[in-house]
């Protein structure tokens, strides 16, 4: 009785998936397409595929493992040890490949795709958008123009006139599958159909508007709402505002790549916003109200007496997102003076300013 | 002349993944394939690496502005492992020759010959 655990290289625990996966690897391997003047190749790979099919099969795998336990056992020989009779020892290379073959990806040479249908999901569409601060820090909406895939109005996504529109050669998938067998590679390559190049419609039933596709170029117009907050260079994913999908896909999603044009009166550090306040002398020194304005309205500040140019003072939740607006104080002082407010200056140094 | 200078072509292949990001939306539990890629006088060449993937369960779809690699993994346990390749306009997603070889998928896409530097 063969070892089918050694010669897979398994342990004899272990899992389907491992099993299967040695199996994968080692029957590529030794496949007797790679092989072809390997006679020993040829004879290693029904080896594996008989190791595989007991194996890979829970009741074989039950049978043989009781089997192999019968045999190990202490006191007993091979000689004691209930037949195995589950094996499919003697089957032709043409036998295993059509057993096994799925393991190997599908059947060789061209075949159909199958697990997809032609339904391709719509592109994501992408548009740069510049909106002003404010609309960025408080939020808003802002109207843009768009060019891309958008359902065909003849034949409302379909792609075709008619009823059975499927394409015969690739019986409506779009899509030809082949194995690539150049220098032993194995992986299988997925093309177009060149037939109804991709749409899967047959070309004599596609729709002359959109020739099958089902989507069509064309513009349109969006109002696209700016969330609170938006910085500069932040992505705005909009989902199902993209192109349309062919062949009844999903549309794809709306890639908003925002840009922020600078305030001459605001500027943001988080959620903060900073603003420069111009305050006249007197008030400055005296103390007072000035006149701010934040993102959130006018509102009056109040500065305390002694306030000099450069200080920060705070208006609680003014800014972004429940942040702060800062008032930097800019001491404004007049460029021109009445006679009196001279007099009364030079007065003021005098008292020793 | 190259269609694209370096700085270009990488701005399109990003603009390309995301344009395409809907493909991978498409299998919502598959793990993405680690993709690399290199411009030449001749194309792009594009190195994905499939660990833990026998080459019979790779499959490579040609599409018109990206190439698919959906990849069946078992082991460790089961993934779709899934890698989009943008292939930028100026090159030929139908002219691939594609080779594994270890862990890595080679594609090399060519230039469209219209577009061939003389």
């Amino acid at each position: 009785m063969k070892d089918y655990y050694a010669i897979l290289g398994v342990e004899r625990t272990a899992t389907p998936a491992e099993i299967k996966k040695a199996y994968r690897v080692l029957a590529l391997k030794y496949h007797p397409d790679r092989n072809l003047e390997d006679k020993s190749a040829e004879a290693r790979f029904k080896d594996l595929a008989g190791a595989y099919g007991v194996l890979s099969d829970a009741g074989k795998r039950r049978e043989y493992d009781e089997a192999l336990a019968h045999r190990d056992a202490p006191g007993r020989g091979a000689a004691g040890a209930p037949p195995f009779t589950g094996d499919d020892e003697g089957m032709s290379i043409e036998d295993i490949l059509r057993r096994f073959g799925g393991v190997f990806g599908g059947e060789f040479g061209e075949r159909i795709q199958r697990g997809r249908g032609a339904a391709r999901a719509g592109r994501d569409a992408e548009v740069d958008l510049t909106v002003d601060f404010r609309t960025a820090a408080v939020g808003g909406k802002v109207s843009v123009s768009l060019s891309g895939a958008a359902p065909c109005a003849k034949c409302g996504g379909r792609g075709a006139v008619g009823d059975d529109p499927a394409c015969a050669p690739c019986r409506g998938t779009g899509r030809v599958t082949a194995q690539s067998r150049e220098d032993g590679q194995f992986f299988t390559v997925t093309r177009p159909c060149s037939h109804c190049n991709g749409t899967g419609i047959d070309p004599a039933l596609a729709c002359p508007a959109c020739r099958g596709m089902g989507t069509v170029a064309r513009k349109r117009a969006l109002k696209i709402s700016v969330p609170e907050g938006s910085e500069d260079g932040a992505f705005l994913r909009l989902a199902g505002l993209g192109e349309a999908g062919a062949g009844g896909g999903a549309p794809g999603d709306l890639l908003v790549h925002l840009r922020v044009s600078p305030d001459p009166v605001f500027h943001r550090e988080g959620r903060d916003v900073h603003a420069e306040v111009a305050v006249p002398m007197a008030i400055a020194a005296l103390g007072g109200k000035a006149p701010v304005q934040t993102l959130h309205g006018r509102v009056n500040l109040v500065i305390p007496p002694g306030t000099s140019s450069g200080v920060r003072l705070k208006l609680r939740d003014r800014g972004i997102l429940g942040g702060d607006h800062i008032a930097r104080i800019m001491v404004s002082v007049p460029a021109e003076m009445t006679p009196r407010q001279r007099e009364l200056m030079a007065e003021w140094m005098k008292a020793g300013a | 002349m190259p269609p694209y200078d370096p700085a270009g072509l990488e701005s399109e292949i990003g603009r390309l993944e995301r344009s395409y990001a809907a493909i991978r939306r498409e299998s919502p539990g598959a793990h993405d394939l680690a993709c690399r890629w290199i411009a030449e006088a001749s194309g792009l060449r594009w190195y994905v690496i499939v660990a833990d993937v026998v080459e019979a369960d790779i499959d490579v779809e040609l599409l018109r502005e990206v190439i698919v690699v959906r990849a069946d993994r078992t082991w460790p346990e089961p993934a779709l492992l899934l890698g989009i390749l943008p292939v930028p306009g100026g090159f030929d997603p139908g002219q691939v020759v594609i080779r594994f070889s270890g862990e890595t998928l080679e594609v090399r896409v060519r230039r469209e010959p219209d577009r061939r530097a003389s």
